[in-house]
């Protein structure tokens, strides 16, 4: 037997590494990620005054500092017993559905997108942000870029700081819209609907024309038959903001619906001695392994989950895009875990449909954004979606408001055990051999990649230096030889 | 020195000795305007660094690097390269290099980009102090990152591009 270790993952946050055990004939008997590194951050933050845990917990992860900023705001919320007024419930929506808007776009054209605009089994040297921009052109390439930055610098206008912001408080946000601030978010809702439009253009153009890639999509090596969660409103559309979570079965039945303040009745998690990630599971179902089916209590998060739990989409042409992809793929739920680069982009609709939406309700226009907390704390939970998942921040304190305990679960995490079946499918669908090239390796990668994970979230640290080494290890673990990439 | 400059200090503040850069980006900013540098302070890297470098002539990055073949402390300066083989933290590894790469993809205004490292034992870990050695040192550092980037200033660059 012989074991292949990836390590890195490239273009993902935080370190992970795959470990492929092959058997004496040279085919995958089982794959497995690890993420190495220990969880801190609960501990780090003991002591430290609960109202800085929007701008502590921002600085988690360098991609979704906004995520963690508005999970960490709601929890305040909850911690001080105050309600937010209608209006800035709205503002702090609108800046999160542009933070959306941006970071699917990231996702789309630079993390995921290698994979499917350049091609998957494209040399790796191509499959970089260089070959998507190759591939779509440079006047797109600039558009992309461009967008994406006057994304980031409308909400700044809104939120203080476009990186970390600083505007979520308790019972609201910091500052009012003003008149000139919301006519330049404005100008620039139009373009991220606009942009967003072309985006699922540019998927069908480039992706859903092509058999092969729609193949590969929906091939049994990418499908899991699991659970589904994702936030919604009361009609069972997607919300990235509020809402209650829903969870559907493998065959799309509602399994649970549930307020936030219920979720340790709903998910437990399992330790595995091999990684420092937890895996959450459906506690009413239980852990039965690393298996899928209604039996394994084994649920995915991140935007084809959020679409499959959803009854619709609360927006015209997120809806119509929303029931293509349903109607292309076989009907709900979908299964094939490459379908959430696809959904993402319904989602990146929806985000700039809602930007719009926001944007002409007067009551942005208010001085009225924050109600004062007059409550003792005690324990705050609170959730969004994040562009990866379900976010969930749950903190306990002394009636100063000092952290005594804090928990997060993080959409990786949730992902955790549906990554650990993708990963262990592809590498038996795509591994065969002693010769593991760089092409079957990506096809194992892409397994995860979907999912755009964040193990710098997942396991609350940064990542370290990041080469790239696949070793090769006999059944008795021995050392049979070293391949490195980009080291 | 003619032309738009960037001094663009980056760091993280929870992340130990990671928040160096940020520490020194304060301590000069008044000195490096001076010298016609506009200052960016930030607490991002990735493809975030395509804001703070477009626009600019010339672009200095000083952030930390963690290398054990160089004392802690140890002001580099670094080839694109250089930085990447000895920092990859960046959101979704897309870090310095792969943002002016990106950026010469596009064809969009890439200015001269100049990387100082500051050597640093540990980056990595969750904390909101950085370590002893770089305590003690960071008076001596700020100076000589100063020095790097007043230095620049006055040599002729453009045949100097690191990229």
């Amino acid at each position: 037997m012989r074991e292949v270790v990836i390590d890195p993952i490239t273009r993902l946050e935080g370190h992970g590494k795959i470990v492929i055990v092959l058997d004496d004939a040279g085919s995958c008997s089982r794959a497995y990620m690890q993420v190495p590194e220990l969880r801190g951050f609960e501990r780090f933050v003991q002591g430290r005054p609960a109202e800085d845990m929007p701008q502590i917990t921002s600085r988690i992860c360098g991609v979704c500092p906004m995520a963690h900023h508005m999970a960490s705001t709601k929890a305040l919320d909850d911690l001080y017993k105050v309600a937010p007024p209608e209006s800035s419930k709205k503002i702090r929506e609108l800046a999160y559905n542009i933070f959306m808007l941006e970071d699917h776009a990231l996702h789309v054209y630079i993390l995921g997108g290698p994979d499917f605009i350049v091609g998957p089994t494209a040399p790796k040297a191509e499959r970089n942000v260089l070959g998507v921009i190759q591939k779509v052109g440079l006047e797109v390439g600039k558009k992309v870029i461009s967008t994406r930055r006057r994304l980031r610098e409308a909400n700044a206008r809104i939120v203080g700081k476009a990186i970390h912001p600083v505007f979520g408080v308790a019972g609201g946000v910091s500052k009012p819209v003003s008149h000139d601030d919301l006519e330049d978010v404005k100008a620039v809702a139009k373009d991220g609907l606009d942009f967003a439009l072309f985006t699922l253009k540019v998927f069908k153009d480039l992706v859903l024309s092509r058999k092969d890639y729609v193949d590969l999509i929906t091939s049994e090596a990418y499908t899991h038959r699991t659970y589904y969660m994702g936030l919604m409103d009361e009609k069972n559309r997607v919300n990235f903001y509020d809402g209650k979570i829903r969870v559907v079965s493998p065959k799309g039945v509602q399994f649970a619906k549930f307020d936030v303040h219920e979720y340790q009745e709903h998910i437990a998690e399992h330790v595995e001695p091999w990684t420092y990630i937890k895996f959450p599971f459906l506690k009413s179902i239980g852990w039965n392994d690393f298996v899928d089916g209604e039996k394994s209590g084994i649920f995915s998060v991140a935007p084809l989950a959020r679409l499959n739990a959803a009854d619709a989409m609360a927006t015209p042409n997120a809806q119509t895009a929303y029931e293509e992809m349903f109607r292309t793929l076989g009907g709900k739920p979908v299964h094939h875990t490459l379908a959430n680069h696809w959904a993402r982009v319904v989602e990146m609709v929806y985000a700039a449909e809602r930007i719009q939406e926001l944007v002409t309700d007067g009551d942005l226009l208010t001085d009225k954004v924050r109600n004062i907390p007059t409550a003792l704390p005690s324990t705050g939970i609170g959730v969004v979606e994040a562009p990866r998942g379900t976010l969930i921040h749950h903190y306990e304190t002394d009636e100063h408001g000092v952290i005594r305990k804090a928990n997060m679960l993080v959409a990786t995490q949730h992902n955790a055990a549906r990554i650990a079946l993708s990963v262990d499918k592809a590498a038996k669908a795509f591994v065969k051999g002693t010769e593991v090239n760089d092409g079957m390796l990506n096809m194992v990668e892409m397994a995860f990649r979907a999912y755009d994970p964040c193990h710098a979230c997942g396991t609350h640290s940064l990542p370290g230096s990041m080469p790239f080494e696949v070793q090769f290890y006999d059944e008795r673990g021995n050392l049979l030889g070293v391949r490195r990439r980009g080291v | 020195m003619g032309g738009k400059n960037a001094a663009i200090f980056i760091g993280n503040s929870i992340f130990g000795d990671d928040r160096i850069g940020l520490i020194v980006g304060s301590i000069l900013r008044e000195k490096l305007e001076e010298l016609d540098f506009d200052v960016h302070v930030i607490e991002s890297t990735g493809f975030t660094l395509l804001d703070y470098l477009e626009g600019y002539e010339r672009a200095v990055i000083v952030d930390s690097v963690c290398s054990e073949r160089n004392p802690v402390g140890q002001v580099l300066s670094l080839s694109l390269e250089a930085f990447s083989s000895v920092k990859s933290g960046a959101p979704h590894f897309s870090g310095v290099p792969e943002a002016v790469e990106l950026m010469r993809g596009l064809g969009s205004g890439l200015p001269h980009v100049f990387i100082v490292g500051i050597n640093v034992r540990d980056p990595y870990h969750l904390s909101d102090e950085i370590s002893d050695e770089l305590k003690c040192t960071v008076g001596a550092i700020s100076k000589e990152v100063y020095v790097r980037i007043r230095d620049l200033a006055r040599t002729e660059i453009a045949a100097c591009n690191c990229a």
